[in-house]
């Protein structure tokens, strides 16, 4: 009898295998994707717990879908449950009437920039500052940029994948990516002549 | 005048395509800064507890 790499399954045979009851094929799944779909959340929640939530109903979801017999999304198994997640971030931020460090517009306020280096950088040397700062940074984006940078990167969607999600055009969301950047590098910049006229 | 609309394409064979061209789509000044910064993106990544998917296998064992 050989034996199968449960590692070298694809996803759809994983969710085949986990549909008729093999519950490490679920474990494979959700081990092959935590970072992603976790990294993804907690960039837009910015909570360690309400990500750890949020990761948790999620795959509920998924469960409760896949042994419903529901999951029509064959080969596509990732950006549906990113779709899964960012709907849950959302309604988690319509329950506490609180939307993420959001504007509608493209751009961003630079003086709340100037004033949020002057606050965290006082005391701190700039090196160990970088990942908390570009954390920070991304914070500060748009949320409609904040998210296309976040499924793009972290969950490693394509364009086509996260227009679906979004709801808006392969060039919106494009369109997105590179506000995002832009706006990132300005930001970067910015906090570059700040701490060096400090 | 250039019109921007999907209404007349066919999405079934167009859509991966596009977004394929689109997905390299970024300037080359973009590229080169989203390149540079990968590094630093990367090292945000971050996993659950372990207890939040124990959890999770727990939900689905119990059903």
């Amino acid at each position: 009898m050989s034996t199968i790499n449960i590692q070298s399954i694809s996803d759809q045979e994983l969710i085949n295998q986990y549909i008729h009851g093999h519950e490490p094929s679920l474990e494979e799944l959700i081990r092959r994707h935590k970072s992603k779909v976790y990294t993804s959340i907690y960039l837009l929640v910015k909570d360690t717990y309400l990500a750890e939530d949020i990761f948790q109903d999620t795959f509920i979801k998924v469960i409760n879908t896949l042994k419903a017999g529901r999951y029509n999304e064959e080969g596509k198994f990732l950006p549906w449950v990113i779709r899964i997640a960012h709907n849950l971030v959302i309604d988690h931020f319509r329950k506490v009437k609180r939307a993420p460090v959001v504007t509608t517009v493209e751009g961003f306020d630079i003086f709340e920039v100037l004033k949020f280096y002057d606050e965290s950088t006082e005391d701190k040397i700039i090196r160990e500052q970088t990942y908390t700062d570009l954390r920070e940074l991304i914070h500060h984006l748009p949320s409609e940029q904040k998210e296309v940078l976040i499924m793009r990167h972290y969950a490693d969607l394509s364009f086509k994948e996260i227009s679906d999600i979004t709801g808006v055009s392969i060039n919106t969301a494009l369109g997105r990516m590179r506000y995002a950047l832009n706006n990132l590098r300005k930001m970067m910049l910015t906090r570059e002549l700040s701490l060096k006229n400090t | 005048m250039i019109e921007i609309s999907t209404s007349g394409t066919n999405s079934l064979t167009n859509t991966k395509a596009e977004s394929n061209l689109l997905a390299d789509d970024l300037g080359e000044d973009e590229q080169s800064f989203y390149c540079s910064i990968k590094p630093d993106l990367n090292a945000l990544a971050n996993n659950p507890a372990e207890k939040t998917i124990s959890s999770i296998l727990n939900y689905s064992k119990s059903l």
